[in-house]
């Protein structure tokens, strides 16, 4: 046989130059990384080339731990090579036909709970070995191509294109934690997008909540788990960022009811409970996201006292004001960043000041039905008897707004339903889904609740359509991040009504069957 | 880090009612979820977040209830009052077999564990 | 004794159980009262009164106490016989 086969080593990549066999494609590129979780692409031309017999031993022993895939169609078509190469000690150790990330991910997760480990596995004891799934694959699928899509621009929306979030309002989106480990983001080298039906509707809504008060504007996003209410909740923020509008965005509504954080008694009348940490976690990410235009003079007078921390000299300390009509809401965020103290005066501040500025401003919601799901938060009072959501200061903020209590001048409020509650009755009764049953248990409805929401214009995010899948899927095709098809010879046609078919229209599922394989 | 609370060692991490149920004895997870909301701590508060003060104050609520050696000689006292009064529960106790009409051809290992007229568990 | 355990054994409208007794003769009399009624609960009324209660076999005689007050009469009398091992059946 033939020893032609020249190789260049260029950077941790490998260059192989035309086959002496004639099949596999001119110059191939395989990049071997030193981090075996960072494997993205090898598949069965490097076995091939392995298959030679003018390979030195120390360069299959060189690849071998990156040879991940091999497909019996691309075995040599010479008998007697075909069984050196299956009988070959090398490929036993060969796994499987897949090679995503994601896979390799899955098998890492089982790794770090084998404990006796056979040389490998780190042996250190301490938190941070025992990473859940999410976790990893969110890490491994990490991929830094670059790719060129249009941006989301709310002025000019076509449908079925995939779009990245514009430069402008990605990273504000970012603060606001708009997205999620299990959207698959870091798939991509950003994120991205399909402009659908829902999006263009939603920013009609938006066009008219620019100039009309938030009372018209109070929408509930929902629809089945997985369907991309998130994500349209995104492109929303997004489109609203790029019309210079404030976001407040709550990216999890559980935070405030599950018990996570801690409470104590409110300085304010009006509401019993304030939640400290949440409270300043909210105002950082409110801050970092719209630092542009929160030039806003204020129309009040606001106080920090100053927090003396131990240690510090007892001195006469001023307390720090600021001036209505001197001042910006800037400033005062600015320093309420930095500020030891209680921040729930800050935040209520803040909230009255939007309401009384004339930029627009756009309260979101996301995960609301923790709040449907668990009106009887985890916390529990003094006498031990748990305590109803809406005594806890932003719970209660929500509904002010939700109501129509207090309202933005320009500007609305979004709230967005999650799929990993427990569905419940409140909601779709307040949307007029289902009809009202006197008879139902508290825990199916909540009626004082029911009442509130009412308030909400419902807003559905249907399945995707078949066109709507196949551009999806052109763009996973062009990313190569399907790893376990052999795209190169797909009908798109039939592979695209195999996937919508498998996902039923489901985005989170289609996703999933394209970078997921499990064993 | 370590949490002192009555002489127990608490690590800090241990969410602070399951930590406290699991060390004192006639602690359950009710008194000290119910000792826990008494003082204002959010459910998911963990030991290493206690102050000086919320520590004293733990130890405070503690050494009103009926916890540890206290309780012990309670439930001590109940058995030798049965036995002075030459009851069939202070018979069984002083064998070291059920009380409650169990079966004693097998099993009945706790009981011959723990029966015995000064009791500790 | 905690009161919630005597309270949840029995439903408060049927009162205590318990048989027609001769307390008042056996009290001037001092005599014991000898019965089968080992189910019956001990009340207030009985301190200071001498029982024979039956064991299955006979009577085991008792005086009841202040700390007796709210057991059963069949408490106090043993049925059963601790097995002892002895080498010749006749002994």
């Amino acid at each position: 046989m033939s020893t032609e086969l020249s190789l260049v080593i260029v950077n941790r990549c490998i260059y192989f130059k035309p086959s002496p066999l004639g099949h596999p494609p001119a110059t191939c590129l395989y990049p071997i990384l030193r981090h075996p979780p960072s494997i993205f692409a090898y598949n069965y031309y490097v076995c091939h080339y392995l298959s030679l017999p003018s390979f030195t031993t120390s360069d299959q022993i060189l690849l071998f731990p990156y040879i991940i895939s091999c497909t019996t169609q691309y075995l040599p078509t010479n008998r007697s090579y075909r069984k050196v190469f299956l009988h070959s000690t090398m490929f036993r150790g060969i796994r499987a036909l897949h090679t995503s990330a994601a896979s390799l991910a899955e098998k890492k997760v089982s790794l770090s709970f084998r404990k006796e480990a056979k040389g490998f596995v780190k042996r250190s004891k301490g938190p941070g070995n025992h990473k859940n799934f999410i976790n990893v694959s969110s890490t491994t699928l990490l991929k830094k191509s670059e790719s060129h899509l249009p941006d989301l621009k709310p002025q000019n929306l076509t449908k079925n294109v995939v779009t990245n979030f514009p430069n402008d309002s990605v990273k504000a989106l970012h603060h606001l934690g708009s997205f999620r480990k299990g959207q698959f983001n870091e798939a991509f080298s950003r994120p991205v997008s399909l402009v659908r039906d829902a999006t263009i509707r939603l920013e009609k809504i938006l066009q008219k909540a620019l100039t009309t008060d938030s009372t018209n504007t109070r929408i509930a996003i929902i629809g089945e788990s997985g369907v991309g209410k998130t994500t349209t909740l995104a492109q929303f923020q997004s489109m609203a960022k790029s019309h210079k509008a404030i976001v407040f965005a709550i990216n999890n509504a559980d935070n405030f009811v599950d018990g996570s954080s801690d409470f104590g008694p409110s300085a304010l009348d009006t509401v019993e409970y304030r939640q400290p940490m949440v409270t300043r976690k909210l105002i950082k990410k409110f801050f970092k996201a719209n630092k542009d235009e929160l030039n806003i003079p204020l129309t009040e007078d606001i106080k920090f006292a100053t927090v003396k921390s131990f240690g510090e000299r007892k001195g006469k300390q001023q307390d720090l004001a600021f001036k209505a009509k001197e001042n910006t809401l800037f400033d005062v965020l600015n320093h309420a960043v930095h500020y030891r103290g209680d921040l729930s005066h800050c935040l209520h501040f803040t909230f009255s000041q939007l309401s009384a500025s004339n930029v627009p401003v756009f309260l979101t919601v996301d995960n609301f039905t923790a709040f449907t799901q668990n009106p009887i938060t985890a916390y529990r009072d003094t006498k031990n008897n748990r305590i109803y959501f809406d005594r806890f200061e932003i719970p209660s903020l929500i509904l002010r707004y939700i109501r129509g209590d207090d309202k933005f001048n320009k500007g609305g409020v979004l709230i967005s339903s999650s799929g990993k509650h427990k569905s419940n009755d409140t909601l779709s009764v307040a949307l007029g889904d289902k009809s009202y049953e006197p008879y139902a248990k508290f825990g199916d409805f909540d009626r004082k609740l029911a009442a509130t929401l009412q308030n909400l214009e419902k807003f559905e995010v249907p399945s995707l359509n078949k066109e709507e899948v196949g551009s999806l899927l052109q763009y996973y095709l062009d990313q190569g991040i399907i790893h376990n098809e052999k795209t190169d010879e797909i009908n798109f046609e039939s592979f695209r009504d195999n996937k919508f078919f498998y996902s039923s229209g489901n985005p989170r599922e289609l996703l999933k069957s394209c970078t997921l394989n499990y064993y | 880090m370590v949490v002192h609370i009555l002489g127990k060692g608490f690590k800090g991490k241990t969410l602070i009612d399951i930590g406290l149920s699991s060390k004192f004895y006639g602690v359950g997870l009710q008194t000290a979820q119910r000792l826990c909301s008494k003082l204002g701590f959010y459910p998911s508060m963990r030991m290493h977040q206690l102050n000086e003060q919320q520590v004293m104050a733990i130890t405070k609520e503690l050494s009103d209830l009926t916890i540890e050696g206290k309780l012990r000689s309670v439930v001590r006292e109940n058995i030798q009052l049965k036995r002075t009064i030459g009851s069939y529960a202070g018979l069984r106790h002083a064998m070291g077999l059920p009380v409650r009409g169990q079966r004693t051809k097998t099993n009945a290992k706790t009981a011959k564990k723990l029966n015995k007229l000064n009791r500790w568990g | 004794m905690k009161a919630a355990t005597v309270l949840l054994r029995r439903s408060a409208w049927k009162g205590p159980h318990i048989v027609p007794l001769p307390i008042a003769e056996s009290l001037k009399s001092g005599s014991a009262i000898r019965t089968n009624a080992r189910s019956c609960t001990i009340l207030p009324q009985f301190v200071g009164v001498k029982f024979q209660i039956h064991n299955g076999k006979d009577y085991v005689q008792f005086q009841v106490t202040d700390d007796m007050v709210g057991s059963k009469l069949g408490e106090f009398a043993p049925t059963r016989k601790s097995f002892k091992y002895t080498q010749t059946k006749n002994k």
